[in-house]
């Protein structure tokens, strides 16, 4: 523990763990001290726990804890492209050493070869959160990448990080990295494609997401925005309001109609055939997040992929939200089968969704010209 | 000091009483009595205490029950039903009037919403304790009721908790007097309390901390039974010096239960720089499989 990170006061505690931590997880915490509680709300759980006097090591169990309730790795990418030859994995090796990088908080560790012009390479940080407390004033972030030369003037640079934001964080390295070389980038965007294309995007991806050993079997969760106008907007006509969320309603499908979806894709047919598709594509909708739940056909191994275009711009990117063999979906253990994927094999997956993705969305601006 | 009596036998029950009253906790009634509970049926109970709570106006009642088993005898299933019982016990006993005829001081002390296990494994052995017995602990989940808004506690405490806190009473008996320290912020308390009593928080926490007269002066006493690493001794020195219990102008005593051939690499580190009254001392280390003598009083 630094100086500048001390010691949490117990009202602190108490309020991590009622704000970033989850109950079971508290619950998993105190049973292992041989503590158990009956009855006791988040808030009371939370205040009994901040009265016990806990050392360093209780405290990284729940450093862990309250990390992890948010920590999801996601694999976002984009394509750097430039009018004459560069090579991007030079360019990262000049800039690692760079003295305000590191001032920053950066390290960029080295890379190292996958293939022939294919590198992969790590980038950690710390990114401070100013609004909470010195407990949790750091959050430590690994960021994995891969960058692969398409061809001479054209690099595509896959990201796996734990927040969407990560995947901005490297685009800004890179783009520092590669200053003064008159080079474009290129991404997933949301906007680039019209509202029937978007739900033929997730519907292609449905069944050419993943290698034909994969099949849907179910979809899980859809969720669709429309944009709006707000009062404010409506008065000062013509002012454009600059958050995003103001200016869209978010709606995750419900059970009723999810099913009839689930049904259609079950028995074949197309998304946009359905009709709860088609009139929410009249009203205005535009479909911005799948759920899948894939099952390989020989071996029964499920996976859920979650497929989404998020933040502001809409950049598309992969979450790998479950995996297992098909009886560990029913039993208690479910929630630890996605330990049982290795990182690399975690990463391929994704990798593997987010590279159909980006040809399904080429192929659909490409007709769309 | 005089020699600790050799064990106290099987009687695990009067053993354990001794040691929560060693720790400032009251005994009530008799041990292994049946109490009226609000079903009108007798519940039987190891030991009945309480304990005045820092912090706060009323007393913490605590239901005890003591367990002294062989390693064989132990399984997941064993652990679980002596947590759901004593819950059990918690909830026909909690507001009996019955119980509270017969015990009037209970009026004035909080729920029966405490419950605590001694659980003496007498063949066990480190290995054992920390990961079987332990596993045990990790998985004994009980399948809470429906919230009622009333919530209450169970607390396990194996021979690894128990050797340590009768190390620390080893010490604590050598001084002229001592008093457990609850420093502002901890607790429900807006101001630094002492107290001869631990609080089953302190009990079940790593880090205790304590006033000792000396001969000459009164020392912080800290009982630290955390990781001896160097990070682990950063968080704690931070801790000591966020509740203001380190100070220029008196000596600070850190006890530690840990203690190999790298531990003294450790305290080194921490000689001198801005910690120049601290002083690392070790513990004794109990056998765990050898019940600890509870006899701590001074024969000089």
């Amino acid at each position: 523990m630094s100086k500048e990170e001390q010691y949490p006061y117990s009202s602190e505690i108490r309020d991590i763990i009622i704000d970033c931590i989850k109950n079971s997880d508290l619950l998993d915490f105190l049973r292992s001290k041989g503590i158990y509680y009956f009855n006791a709300s988040q808030e009371d759980a939370a205040e009994l726990t901040s009265r016990l006097l806990l050392d360093g090591q209780d405290l990284d169990v729940l450093r862990g804890y309250a990390y992890k309730s948010t920590q999801k790795s996601i694999l976002t990418g984009f394509t750097l492209v430039s009018e004459s030859f560069f090579d991007l994995s030079s360019l990262y090796n000049t800039i690692r050493t760079k003295e305000t990088l590191v001032k920053d908080g950066y390290t960029l560790k080295s890379l190292t070869k996958k293939g022939d012009n294919e590198f992969s390479g790590e980038i950690v940080y710390h990114k401070r959160r100013p609004s909470r407390t010195a407990f949790l004033k750091y959050d430590k972030r690994d960021i994995s990448f891969a960058i692969k030369s398409l061809s001479k003037k054209e690099w595509q640079v896959e990201v796996d990080g734990e927040k969407s934001s990560d995947g901005k964080v490297v685009q800004q390295l890179f783009e520092k990295a590669a200053e003064g070389k008159s080079i474009s980038r290129d991404e997933l965007l949301l906007d680039n494609l019209t509202t029937e294309n978007t739900i033929t995007f997730f519907d292609e991806l449905r069944t050419g997401g993943l290698d034909k050993q994969w099949q849907v079997n179910d979809i899980l969760r859809i969720t669709l925005r429309k944009p709006v106008l707000t009062e404010k907007e409506e008065e000062d006509d013509g002012v454009e309001v600059a958050d995003e969320a103001k200016k869209t309603e978010e709606v995750t499908i419900g059970d009723e109609h999810l099913s009839g979806i689930r049904q259609a894709i079950l028995e074949g047919k197309n998304l946009r055939d359905n009709s709860f598709v088609h009139s929410a594509q009249k009203s205005g909708y535009i479909f911005t997040s799948m759920t899948y739940l894939f099952q390989h056909k020989k071996n029964g191994t499920f996976m859920q992929l979650r497929a989404e275009f998020k933040g502001n711009p809409k950049i598309f990117e992969v979450c790998l939200e479950d995996y297992g063999r098909n009886a560990e979906k029913e039993s208690e253990k479910d929630k630890e089968s996605l330990t049982k994927l290795s990182e690399t094999e975690n990463m391929k997956y994704r990798s593997l969704f987010w590279n159909a993705a980006k040809d399904i969305y080429n192929k659909l601006r490409s007709k769309a010209k | 000091m005089g020699e600790l009596p050799a064990k106290l036998g099987n009687k695990w029950n009067d053993n354990v009483n001794a040691l929560l009253e060693a720790l400032g906790w009251e005994h009530i009634g008799d041990k292994d009595m049946d109490l009226p509970g609000t079903d009108d049926k007798d519940h039987g109970i190891d030991a009945l205490l309480i304990y005045e709570n820092p912090g706060k106006t009323v007393c913490q009642t605590v239901l005890v029950e003591s367990k002294h088993y062989a390693k064989g005898s132990l399984s997941p299933s064993k652990l679980k039903e002596w947590i759901e019982l004593l819950r059990k016990k918690q909830n026909q006993l909690r507001a009996s009037s019955d119980l509270q005829k017969e015990f009037p001081v209970l009026a004035e002390c909080s729920e029966t919403n405490l419950g605590v296990i001694m659980c003496w494994v007498h063949d066990a052995d480190e290995e054992y304790l920390s990961e079987t017995f332990q596993n045990y602990l990790e998985n004994a989940i009980i399948p809470s009721a429906p919230r009622t808004g009333l919530y209450s506690r169970i607390m396990v405490l194996d021979n690894r908790r128990i050797v340590r806190l009768v190390s620390m009473l080893q010490v604590l008996v050598k001084a002229k007097s001592f008093c457990f320290v609850y420093p502002a912020g901890i607790n429900d308390n807006v101001q630094t309390e002492r107290s001869k009593v631990l609080t089953v928080e302190y009990m079940m926490s790593n880090i205790i901390i304590a006033e000792c007269q000396g001969t000459k002066e009164k020392n912080t006493t800290v009982f630290y039974f955390g990781e001896m690493e160097i990070p682990a001794v950063e968080t704690l020195l931070s801790f000591l010096s966020k509740y203001q219990r380190l100070d220029k102008d008196r000596s600070v005593k850190i006890y530690h239960y840990e203690n190999d051939e790298d531990t003294d690499n450790v305290t080194k580190h921490f000689k001198g720089k801005d910690y120049t009254n601290i002083k690392f001392v070790r513990m004794q280390q109990l056998s765990l499989n050898s019940e600890p003598s509870l006899n701590l009083e001074e024969d000089e």
